[in-house]
C-alpha cells in the first residue's frame, strides 16, 4: 500500500490506517527519537504514538510524497521538546555530542529560511548537516558514510554552524 | 515546514524493528488518542436520544465511554448494552487545587473489578499513557474493616498499615486534551458483595504531572454477573501426554474460564505442560479477541488434581452468547447448550 492510499485510508478506517502506518514508520521513530532519548523506552513509544497522532490531525495537509520526511521532522522535533522538559526536571543528561552542536540543536528553530541556506550548501554539505541535525546522526557516522573523517566532519559542521548563525535571523 | 519535509525525505537511516508488545503499545496509545469518530447523523441521533431520555427523566449511562478501550469498535451499542449489565454509576465528583476527579463507573462481576475515572483541570502536561498512583490505595472503608477486626480482636489501628497493601494499577484510557483524561484502574483487592470501599488518590503522577489531592472516594461496588456456563466431561491430552478432563467452561464477557482435573501421575505430580486456552471462536468466525491466558494447578486430594485456565486480557468485552468453541492447546472444544 502507498502513502497515499494510507492517508486516504485514515479517514475511512483510522485504527487499521495507524496499524499499517506504525508498522512502516515506528521504527524510523524511534531510531531518530533515540538519539536524542537514548535508553528511555516509554518516551519513544510514546512519541511513536505522537507522531501518529500528528499525521491523523495533518491527514488532509501532507503531502503523501514527502510523508517520510514529515515523520523525521516531526520525531525529532517532538524528541527535542522531550528532551528539554525531561532536562527541566534533570532526567537526562546533557547531549553526549560536542556542546556547541547540543546548543545548535536546541536553539535552531526549522525555519523556512534555514531550509533554503541548506539546499544551496555545496554537497555533500546540505546532506551532511541534515544528516546530523535531522538524523542526529553522529560525526563519526556521517563520516563513515561519506569516507570522510570524524574530525573533517566536525570541522564541516563548525563551519556550517558558523555560517547559519551569521545568515538566518533567529 | 514543506521545505524540510522535501530536504529529508529521502535520508535513509539505520533502523530496527520494535518487538510485538511495543508496536502494540504505539498503535494502542495513538488509536486512544483519536477521537471517538461519529457521523452527524449519529451525533444527530445521540443528542435526540439525550432529549427525550431527558424529558422521560431517564439517566443516560455512558459506560462504553468510560470504559472506552473494552469497545467492540464494531458494534459500540451492544458493548453499551455488555458494559451497563456488568457496571455500577457511582458519579462522585471531587475538586482539589483545581483539579476535579469524578468516579464514573465501576464494573464488577467478582472475579474482575474495574474503575472508570477522570481527571480535569491538568496544567503544563505532556502525553503519556502510563500513570504512577504515588501514594494512592484502595482498601475496605475505615468503618466496615474495624467491624470485622473488633469482632475477630484485631487491634484496629492495624488499618493504617493495611491501606498500603490496597494497590491497584491504573492506565490512560482516553486522553481528551491535554488537561483532560479518562483512567482506567485496576485494584489488585478483589471486594466481597456489599463491602464498602475507598478509594484515596494521592500524588498521583498523571500526564507527568503531580496531583497531589487527597481525593477520597466511599462506594460499595455492586456485583453484577453476565455468563453463559457450559458444564461438560470431555477427555482430553495434554502436551505432554496425560489425560485430564474438563469439566466446566464459564463465558463472561471480560474473561474465559475452563474448569479441569485429573489424576495425579505415580510420583504425584500434574500434568508436566499445563493446558493453555490458545483462541476462541465466535459466530463470526476466529476471533483475536485476547493475547493473553493463565492457569493455575492444585491437589484435588484422592490422588487427584484441579485446575482453572484462564483467557482474556481485557482488551475487549466480549458477548458471551457469540462464542461457540474455545481451543485448549491444539483442540477445538465445540461449545453447545448441554456440553
Amino acid at each position: 500500500m502507498t502513502d497515499t492510499q494510507l492517508l486516504d485510508l485514515l479517514a475511512s478506517r483510522p485504527n487499521r490506517a495507524l496499524k499499517l502506518l506504525s508498522q512502516r514508520y515506528s521504527p524510523l521513530v524511534m531510531a531518530v527519537a533515540g538519539r536524542v532519548l537514548p535508553g528511555r523506552q516509554m518516551d519513544l513509544e510514546e512519541i511513536a504514538a505522537d507522531v501518529l497522532v500528528k499525521i491523523w490531525q495533518k491527514r488532509e495537509e501532507i503531502n503523501p510524497q514527502t510523508l517520510r520526511g514529515f515523520v523525521i521532522t516531526t520525531a525529532r522535533n517532538l524528541a527535542i521538546d522531550r528532551y528539554r522538559l525531561l532536562r527541566r526536571q534533570n532526567e537526562v543528561p546533557l547531549f553526549d555530542q560536542d556542546q556547541e552542536a547540543g546548543e545548535f540543536l536546541e536553539d535552531q528553530v526549522l525555519t523556512q529560511v534555514l531550509a533554503e541556506q541548506i539546499k544551496a550548501m555545496s554537497p555533500p554539505d546540505g546532506e551532511i548537516f541534515l544528516r546530523h541535525h535531522l538524523l542526529l546522526e553522529t560525526a563519526a557516522e556521517i563520516g563513515a558514510h561519506f569516507g570522510l573523517t570524524e574530525a573533517a566532519v566536525r570541522a564541516r559542521l563548525h563551519r556550517m554552524r558558523i555560517q547559519l548563525r551569521k545568515e538566518v535571523p533567529r | 515546514m514543506n521545505e524540510w519535509y522535501e530536504l529529508v525525505n529521502d535520508l535513509e537511516t539505520k533502523t530496527n524493528e520494535p518487538d510485538e508488545l511495543t508496536a502494540k503499545r504505539i498503535e494502542r496509545n495513538a488509536a486512544a488518542a483519536l477521537p471517538k469518530r461519529r457521523s452527524r447523523l449519529k451525533i444527530a441521533l445521540i443528542a435526540a436520544a439525550i432529549l427525550l431520555l431527558t424529558a422521560c427523566g431517564v439517566t443516560t449511562l455512558r459506560f462504553a465511554d468510560w470504559f472506552g478501550t473494552l469497545t467492540n469498535p464494531q458494534d459500540p451499542a451492544a458493548s453499551e448494552d455488555l458494559l451497563s449489565s456488568l457496571g455500577t454509576v457511582l458519579a462522585q465528583t471531587q475538586t482539589v487545587d483545581g483539579v476535579t476527579m469524578t468516579l464514573h463507573g465501576a464494573l464488577y462481576d467478582g472475579e474482575t473489578f474495574l474503575l472508570s475515572l477522570s481527571v480535569e483541570g491538568l496544567e503544563e502536561t505532556r502525553y503519556s499513557s502510563s500513570v504512577d498512583p504515588g501514594a494512592s490505595w484502595l482498601y475496605s472503608s475505615r468503618a466496615e474493616w474495624e467491624r470485622g477486626a473488633e469482632k475477630a480482636g484485631i487491634e484496629t489501628s492495624y488499618y493504617d498499615q493495611l491501606i498500603q497493601s490496597g494497590m491497584f494499577t491504573v492506565n490512560i484510557s482516553r486522553q481528551f486534551d491535554m488537561d483532560r483524561c479518562l483512567l482506567l484502574i485496576r485494584p489488585v483487592m478483589m471486594p466481597k458483595e456489599g463491602q464498602e470501599v475507598v478509594l484515596h488518590l494521592e500524588d498521583l503522577q498523571v500526564m507527568g504531572q503531580t496531583v497531589s489531592g487527597p481525593f477520597t472516594f466511599t462506594f460499595t461496588p455492586e456485583k453484577k454477573t453476565v455468563e453463559q456456563t457450559y458444564n461438560c466431561d470431555v477427555q482430553l491430552t495434554a502436551m505432554s501426554g496425560e489425560a485430564y478432563t474438563v469439566t466446566q467452561v464459564v463465558i463472561t464477557p471480560l474473561e474465559i474460564r475452563v474448569q479441569i482435573c485429573g489424576q495425579l501421575d505415580s510420583s504425584g505430580s500434574p500434568p508436566e505442560n499445563t493446558p493453555c486456552i490458545e483462541d476462541i471462536r465466535t459466530a463470526e468466525g476466529a476471533d483475536s479477541w485476547a493475547y493473553g491466558s493463565g492457569s493455575w494447578i492444585q491437589n484435588g486430594g484422592d490422588g487427584t488434581w484441579v485446575g482453572r485456565l484462564t483467557y482474556g486480557t481485557l482488551e475487549r468485552i466480549l458477548d458471551p452468547a457469540s462464542v461457540t468453541a474455545v481451543k485448549i492447546d491444539d483442540t477445538w472444544l465445540e461449545l453447545h447448550d448441554g456440553n
